[in-house]
């Protein structure tokens, strides 16, 4: 009788824990539903600040490059008019020294080198400066530095006909002595 | 006395060291740029072949520094 009744009184408190273990069960899976939200939204947060780092460095390039662009005009018009004025003055000389008798093939030849360099350095100036006028949000990384490259050497290029112009002008004034 | 001083070294220190961090460095040299230019004798209006020497002699062109763009 007393078996019976153990047994009976263990069968139903057994339906005790059947609901406990069910809500346990339950809870894990929220757990799980809410770490994978957290995760999620983790990431997302990681995916946003990547954009914003990625916006800024573009922003930031682009400035640059501006600000570049803007230098390199004032620089080259600064070496156009100053080495143009003197190309013109010296012209004015020469053409003097000419009516005067005096030899001056030499440093016509060299003048005249430094005339049509001078212009050839204002177009490859301009160039220059376009390029990095030019830079575009939308560009690639890759794109952006083939651009960086592209307008480094062409302002390289540039300076260095301006190089070449004031060498002719120094050659000139030599032959003219 | 002497702690005064620490304090006082430590307090320069620390200013000193937030006005350098502080300090931005001049993009692209810009300001220098114009410094350079502005410095550079102006050019002048004389075909004498001594003004002419002068102000070729006078005449630098910079370099180009685009290492801010790497």
């Amino acid at each position: 009788m007393h078996k019976i009744l153990l047994a009976t009184i263990i069968f139903c408190s057994s339906f005790l824990f059947v609901p406990a273990l069910h809500a346990e069960t339950s809870t894990g899976k929220v757990g799980d539903d809410n770490s994978q939200k957290i995760q999620q939204e983790l990431e997302d947060r990681r995916e946003e600040q990547r954009q914003e780092i990625q916006t800024k460095r573009i922003e930031t390039r682009l400035r640059l490059a501006k600000n570049h662009a803007e230098r390199l005009q004032k620089r080259f018009s600064f070496y156009y008019e100053r080495l143009n004025n003197i190309i013109t003055r010296f012209q004015a000389r020469l053409d003097l020294s000419k009516t005067e008798g005096k030899d001056t093939t030499t440093s016509q030849q060299l003048l005249d080198q430094a005339k049509s360099n001078l212009l050839s350095a204002e177009s490859k100036g301009k160039e220059a400066i376009q390029t990095f006028t030019s830079f575009d949000p939308e560009w690639s990384q890759d794109e952006m530095q083939n651009k960086v490259r592209l307008g480094q050497s062409q302002a390289e290029e540039a300076r260095n006909a301006f190089k070449q112009v004031l060498e002719l002008l120094k050659s000139a004034l030599k032959s003219y002595d | 006395m002497i702690k005064k001083i620490t304090i006082l070294a430590i307090s320069a220190l620390l200013l000193g060291g937030c006005t350098l961090l502080g300090s931005k460095p001049n993009e692209t040299g810009q300001g220098m740029d114009e410094s350079l230019i502005d410095s550079t004798a102006p050019t002048s209006e004389s075909t004498e072949i001594d003004s002419l020497k002068a102000d070729i002699n006078n005449t630098v062109i910079f370099e180009e520094d685009f290492s801010d763009l790497e």
